[in-house]
Order: structure tokens, then C-alpha cells, then sequence
């Protein structure tokens, strides 16, 4: 039962609506002038109004789908801090993506994407040719995966794949697809880039256009040792979240799918803490990004108690971690960024402004600006259509095409 | 009344408050079982309730700027925006890929460029020489990510040349050392281009593009590769700077299979940090037979010792710049990594070898552990170049 399921969230509501029966109920109780029956009732009200509580933070988190799984709230997954020796120890080298399902999403329809609740059917063998309907090579595919990092021991159980249905296309058969790698907020369970922002949606749509050439979608956590937020941090002596999105990830969907290898055909994207990511991972690894896509993302990633020490204690370390001060203390990596914020409403409108301004060749930086906005997914997902096509802009497919510098060129 | 108004917040909570106290100032007075009573506690308790949630909606809202007006909230604004570029470029296309001579690898001839008896086939200009033994190249390597520019060595084999292998991808060995342009030492340019030439055409070893170039190239004070926190991105350098160019210039591997870094005294600790801590982009290293427990210039484990700004002050970066650390508290990363060992015995040598084996012994797989040793005669490095060569993945068509 996840934290997110009917029957949990039918749980505490039952709870929430017993306690407040139970209060008028035994109120007749409780009524007299004794100090245990003020006591009482004071408890009682406490009582009815931290059960109601829940039920509401239990509806947010649904809808929301901050955290969908008790592991990722309490932290009961396996270490992923630094491990000497895992499974390959025994020489057996696992694989690093493991497919747990597989799901064709619906047909989307036009001029309207899929459905924003992202209903999709459990893979069935729809007949081909059914108008809408029909498998993967009409529809593409999400999977849910499981990915393992060999060089940081880092196991995120849970993430998505979005394969377009082009993969699926005997024309595409030998085409390496580009990928985007799409990064949460904290604490914003991936599952929310399907079932809040329709990411899966607004691709198709936007491939079935024209507009958006067929892209890979890896959907993860920005966290990958919840309930820390790591900020996409090589934790000094902890885990290595930086090394395991920009290079345990790209080297396990490169061996895993028909993907480009190269930064020309990667880019990364992400939300709040996810656009940091995003911003960071690219200006810090252009060797594997060409692009990336920070939606309201901040620019310096705060300690607190969420993140625990991120730098080692080290001033210079942390400095580094801060997108200001590479921009103006480092080479200018060469990646383009887009940055998206509003003009009121959004608190990383001002640092947006100020970072365009810093940024110089051969960096480059765009800027989404929105007249009224917010830091949630109605604001993302106006502006998730022209973020799409300026990626697919930047990225090239791999495969047979691809650059080979002439032997005889001198 | 803005929806993230503290103003908003504070009449929520007044009400919160209120209805929370009379809740507790009725009770007495509702506390019979006529329906009305019973009405009106169902309504005092939904009042407190509802009143403390939106306390709580809106204190969360506004802390985590969920939404930031009414309208967002209710979904009535559909403003949108256009993505505005930046003044200053070229319809944001990255710049092209660049051959020799034009940009990154630019053919600029540093000084002392060592001659040898044989050089000149190397160095011949032209088809004829080079399609036979290969080239070497003077070249300066600018790194636009890490912001370091290092002259460098490359030495092209020979099926380069060949018209039958157009397109086909060769393997890299990046040798870095502290006798490039040292004549007649075996971890010279010239040497490594000879070794490697008569190694390639004896088909002793399959044909690689080698990289050489000095292990103080990104800077005389960090000489240990490594990115320091606030000072040189020397690891920035060899592991991103370095194979993008070469990629982009030459047929050269894409993929950390195909690419190797060697070390000698000088460039060991490099070329095993490197494969180490970057084995996304070296499948191989090797060095000589030593510890590596600190980077080159680091000498203690403690804050203030020598080499200890490499760490940026932090005791964890300290550790993880220990190799033998690295092995007993990381991940083993998928690396082979070839210990060169010296045929004569020095003084120390043997204290030297127990110390590394020490090392070598908590290597565990994926990282795999080797030893080679150097051949007697005037090609030291043949066996290295060979196993280094047979141990990457060969090249194949892009």
C-alpha cells in the first residue's frame, strides 16, 4: 500500500471521520467541570483536528505525489551511501537497468494531449491498425525501471522511461534516439511528470506535430537517497549524486536502449530542486549535456535539515555547488540552458535575470518568462510544449550518421 | 487579499484560534443529546477543523511558493510567454567540430620537441612515412571547460593513414609524464611514438592513437589530476577536456573501452585517479608499482599538512583522494588498472613492491589488477604498450 493509494488515503479519511464522530459522541461525556474532563476535551479537539490533518496532507501528497512510497518517507531502502563491495563482487555484473513494467500509454488526441490523469492500460495486445489504439509502435512505451550505478553503488528503485513510438518503427530500427533526462523537485515522486505535468502526453503530441524530433525520456528523483535531498551533490565520503546522473545514468541507458552516446544527442531537464540539477549537471558535465531545461529551478541549493552537510565542510567545495559562482569564477562551459521563471509570482525571477546576465559564450542562456505564474505544475506545463521543442532543437540522434573525422584530412 | 499575504495567514490563524476556543468554551453548554446540540457540535468541530487546515494550506503554499495568486490556484491564468534568446551568439549552435590546426588542436610546434635518431620517419611530412610508421604531432590542447591549455604530443599509427581504414575508430592511450619532452627517456614522446610504432608494425600491439603530454600540464601545483575545489580542474581537463578534443579532431574511441591512460613516477597517481574517479571515460590505466594513498605534493592526512589546500579544506575530499580509500570505502569502479614493474631491483624496492601490493590487494571486480614488467633492452615500455593496447577495446566503425 503506498502512501499515495486509495485504500491508504480511504484509511485516513475513515480515521479522520471516526475521530470527529467519536468527539460528538462522547462530548455529553466529558462535560463537566472537572480538570481530567478539560483535560479530555481539550484532547479530544487535538485529536479530531491532527486526524483531519493527515487525511488533507495525505490528498496533497496524492495529488501532488511528493512521496508515493513509505521507503522514499522513513528511508528504508538500501544503503546508497558508499559501499565497498556489492553484487559484483561474485563477478557476476548485474544489469543496470532492470524493467519492473511495462505500459503503453493512450493515443493522444488532438488538438488536446492524453488524458492529465495519464491513464494508461497495462500493456494488452491491441489490434493493429485500430484507429487510437494499438501497441507501442503507435503509442510508444513507459516503462518502470530499476537503475543501478556501477561507479556509485547508487540504486534508485523507481523511474520511467519513455520510449516514442518511432522506437518501436521498423524505419527507426537502427536510428539511436536522443534522450532527455527529466529531473524531480524535492520531495516530487517521478511519477508526478506523468500523472501533473503529462510529460509522456505533451511528447507524443508534440512529436506527432512535427515539432519534436523522437526523444528518449528518462523520468527520475532528484533524490537518490531519500528522504536526504542530495541536490545532485557529490557528497564528499556520501553519495556521489552528481557521478551517478552524469555518468552511471547516461552509460546504463546508452547499454540499455537504442540511445545516442555523446553530449550532442543528451540534454537534461528538471523542476524547482530538478532544474537545479538540470543547470548544474550540464554546466558541470558538457562533455554529456548539450542542453538543459531548469523550470523555476534555483540557482544555489540551500543546506538545511533536509540536505544534512553536502559539501564536506568545505567553503570552496561548496562554492562550486553554486551556479553564481562557477559563472563567475570558471570557464563558461559550452552548453545552452534554458531558465524559465515569472515575472510575478515566481521567488527566482530576479536570480534568473541576474544569471542570463552573467552567462558568456560559449555558454548560452534563454529565458521562459511568464507574466504570472507559480512554483507548480499548471505554470510548468504552459511552458513544457516550447521547452520540448527548444531541446529537440539542440540534439542530434547518434547512430550510423554520425561525425567520423576523415583520415586524410592533412 | 494576495493568496501568500501574511495578512491572509494571520486571519486564517485567528479564526483557528477562535474556533478552537469556543469549541472548548460551548462544550458544557452543548453537551445534551437534543439534535440540535448535537448539530451545532458537528458545525463548531468542522469550523476548527477547516479553519487549521487553511492555516496550514496556506503557510505550506507560501512557504514552498506553490501558488502564487488566486488565480493560479484556481487555474483561471493561462498567460504564456516566448523564450527569448541571448544577444550575443549564433542561433545558439554549438560550435562546429574542429580539425587540427584550426582550433582546439592546434598545431602550434612547442619548444624542444625531442629529436632522435629515427625521428624523422615520425616526423616525415606526407603520405609515404606515415603510412609506414605513423606521425607524431606537436599539438596544444585547449580546454574550454576546465580553462587549461597544455601542450601535448599525439602520435598517430599508422592504419591512420590507410586508405582501407577510413572510418574505422582507433583506441587512445594518454600517457601522461614527467619526461615528455626528455630525450631518451622511455616515457618520452619520441620514445613512446618509436616503441609504439615497432610494437604496431611488428603487430605486436593493435594500432592506437597515443595523447602525451607533461603531468604538470594543467599547472605546476597540482600535479595529482585532480579538481580542486576553488583552484585548477586539472581532472576537468584530462577527463573531459582531453578526449573531447581528441574526439573531435581524430577517428579517436568514444567510448571508455577504448581509452587508457598511462603514468610514469610523475603521472602514476594521475593516471590511476583518473581511471578511478572517471571511469566513464578510462577503461584502463596503468602506473608503476607504488601505494598512491596521496595525490603527488600531499603528504599528510591531516588539515594543514602539505598538499592538504588540494582538498578544499575538507577532511572527506582528503579521503577520497586517497586511492586506497577510494578502494575500501567506493564502489570498485569497472577499470583495469596494469602496475608496471621494473625489471632491476633498486634500493627499497622490495618495501616499495610490499606496500603496493598492500594496495592491489583491495582491488576487488569489476576493477580487475595486473602487473606487467618492463622489458629489458632499449624499448622498456614494449610490453606495456602491447598489453595497455590489447587490453582496450579495439576500434570499430563509428
Amino acid at each position: 500500500m503506498t502512501l499515495t493509494s486509495g485504500p491508504f488515503l480511504a484509511v485516513v479519511s475513515i480515521v479522520a471521520a471516526a475521530t470527529m464522530a467519536a468527539t460528538i459522541l462522547l462530548w455529553p461525556c466529558v462535560a463537566g467541570r472537572k480538570a481530567s474532563h478539560a483535560a479530555a476535551r481539550t484532547g479530544l479537539l487535538i485529536a479530531t483536528q491532527l486526524t483531519a490533518i493527515l487525511a488533507v496532507l495525505g490528498g496533497l501528497n496524492a495529488y501532488f505525489s511528493f512521496i508515493v512510497s513509505w521507503s522514499d518517507l522513513v528511508g528504508t531502502h538500501a544503503s546508497t551511501t558508499l559501499q565497498a563491495a556489492h553484487g559484483a563482487a561474485h563477478g557476476a555484473v548485474a544489469a543496470p537497468i532492470v524493467v519492473t513494467q511495462t505500459q503503453i500509454p493512450a493515443a493522444p488526441r488532438t488538438p488536446r494531449p492524453a488524458a492529465s490523469t495519464g491513464a494508461h492500460g497495462t500493456r494488452s495486445p491491441a489490434p493493429a491498425g485500430t484507429p487510437n489504439g494499438g501497441g507501442a509502435a503507435a503509442n510508444g512505451e513507459i516503462l518502470t525501471v530499476q537503475i543501478t550505478g556501477d561507479r556509485t553503488g547508487i540504486t534508485v528503485p523507481r523511474s520511467y522511461v519513455y520510449l516514442p513510438p518511432q522506437y518501436f518503427q521498423p524505419a527507426y530500427a537502427h536510428r539511436l534516439f536522443p534522450v532527455v533526462l527529466v529531473l524531480t523537485g524535492y520531495p516530487s515522486d517521478p511519477r508526478s511528470e506523468i500523472t501533473r505535468l503529462n510529460l509522456p502526453g505533451a511528447v507524443a503530441s508534440e512529436i506527432a506535430a512535427g515539432r519534436v524530433q523522437p526523444t528518449i525520456f528518462v523520468m527520475m528523483f532528484s533524490s537518490v537517497d531519500m528522504p536526504r535531498d542530495t541536490e545532485c551533490t557529490d557528497i564528499p565520503s556520501g553519495p556521489q549524486a552528481e557521478t551517478f546522473f552524469a555518468e552511471d545514468v547516461p552509460l546504463a541507458v546508452e547499454q540499455s536502449f537504442r540511445a545516442a552516446t555523446g553530449a550532442a544527442g543528451w540534454a537534461v531537464m528538471g523542476d524547482s530542486t530538478g532544474g537545479y540539477c538540470a543547470a548544474k549537471l550540464a554546466m558541470m558535465h558538457s562533455d554529456r549535456f548539450a542542453a538543459a531545461v531548469s523550470l523555476s529551478g534555483y540557482y544555489t541549493a540551500v543546506q538545511d535539515f533536509t540536505t544534512g552537510s553536502l559539501y564536506g565542510r568545505s567553503a570552496a567545495y561548496r562554492s562550486e555547488n553554486d551556479l553564481f559562482w562557477r559563472l563567475g569564477h570558471l570557464p563558461p562551459p559550452p552548453v545552452s540552458v534554458l531558465l524559465t521563471s515569472s515575472r510575478v509570482g515566481e521567488d527566482n525571477y530576479l536570480p534568473t535575470l541576474r544569471f542570463l546576465s552573467m552567462i558568456r559564450p560559449p555558454m548560452h542562456g534563454y529565458s521562459l518568462i511568464l507574466p504570472v505564474g507559480g512554483h507548480n505544475f499548471r505554470t510548468w506545463k504552459r511552458e513544457i510544449g516550447q521547452a520540448l521543442q527548444w531541446m529537440s532543437q539542440r540534439l542530434v540522434p547518434g547512430g550510423t550518421a554520425g561525425p567520423s573525422p576523415s583520415p586524410h584530412q592533412h | 487579499m494576495g493568496l501568500t499575504s501574511g495578512l491572509l495567514i494571520g486571519l486564517a490563524g485567528f479564526f483557528a484560534a477562535g474556533a478552537f476556543a469556543g469549541t472548548l468554551l460551548m462544550w458544557r453548554r452543548l453537551a445534551t443529546p437534543r439534535p440540535g446540540h448535537v448539530l451545532a457540535r458537528a458545525g463548531l468541530l468542522l469550523a476548527a477543523q477547516v479553519s487549521v487546515m487553511l492555516v496550514i494550506f496556506l503557510s505550506v503554499n507560501r512557504s514552498f511558493g506553490f501558488f502564487a495568486s488566486w488565480s493560479d490556484l484556481f487555474g483561471t491564468n493561462n498567460t504564456t510567454g516566448q523564450i527569448v534568446a541571448p544577444r550575443h551568439q549564433n542561433g545558439g549552435q554549438p560550435a562546429p567540430i574542429q580539425s587540427p590546426g584550426t582550433g582546439e588542436l592546434a598545431a602550434r610546434t612547442p619548444p624542444g620537441l625531442p629529436r632522435t635518431g629515427q625521428g624523422s620517419l615520425l616526423t616525415a611530412p606526407g603520405g609515404t612515412a606515415g603510412s609506414r610508421y605513423g606521425r607524431l604531432q606537436p599539438v596544444r590542447i585547449d580546454g574550454v571547460r576546465s580553462g587549461i591549455s597544455a601542450a601535448a604530443y599525439v602520435y598517430l599509427p599508422p592504419q591512420y593513414f590507410w586508405p582501407a581504414e577510413a572510418g574505422r575508430t582507433l583506441p587512445v592511450i594518454v600517457v601522461i609524464s614527467g619526461h615528455v619532452t626528455t630525450a631518451g627517456d622511455p616515457y618520452s614522446a619520441a620514445s613512446l611514438a618509436l616503441t609504439a610504432a615497432q610494437e604496431i608494425t611488428a603487430r605486436r600491439a593493435r594500432p592506437a592513437i597515443y595523447v602525451m603530454l607533461s603531468a604538470s600540464a594543467a599547472g605546476r601545483r597540482d600535479l595529482g589530476c585532480l579538481d580542486v575545489p576553488g583552484g585548477p580542474q586539472a581532472a576537468t581537463f584530462f577527463a573531459q577536456d582531453l578526449p573531447s578534443a581528441i574526439e573531435s579532431s581524430y577517428p579517436a574511441s568514444r567510448v571508455a573501452a577504448g581509452w587508457a591512460v598511462l603514468g610514469d613516477a610523475a603521472g602514476g597517481y594521475c593516471a590511476l585517479s583518473l581511471a578511478m574517479a572517471h571511469s566513464d571515460r578510462f577503461g584502463v590505466a596503468a602506473a608503476p608499482l607504488a601505494a598512491y594513498s596521496t595525490p603527488p605534493g600531499s603528504t599528510g592526512t591531516r588539515p594543514g599538512a602539505p598538499g592538504w589546500w588540494m582538498s578544499g579544506g575538507s577532511q572527506q575530499l582528503r579521503d577520497e583522494s586517497d586511492l586506497s580509500w577510494r578502494l575500501r570505502n567506493m564502489p570498485p569502479p569497472p577499470v583495469s588498472l596494469c602496475f608496471v614493474r621494473s625489471a632491476a631491483a633498486g634500493p627499497g624496492s622490495t618495501q616499495r613492491a610490499g606496500a603496493a601490493r598492500a594496495f592491489l590487494a583491495l582491488a576487488k571486480p569489476p576493477t580487475h589488477v595486473a602487473e606487467i614488467t618492463l622489458a629489458a633492452g632499449p624499448w622498456p615500455l614494449a610490453p606495456v604498450l602491447d598489453r595497455l593496447a590489447a587490453e582496450l577495446a579495439p576500434g570499430g566503425r563509428p
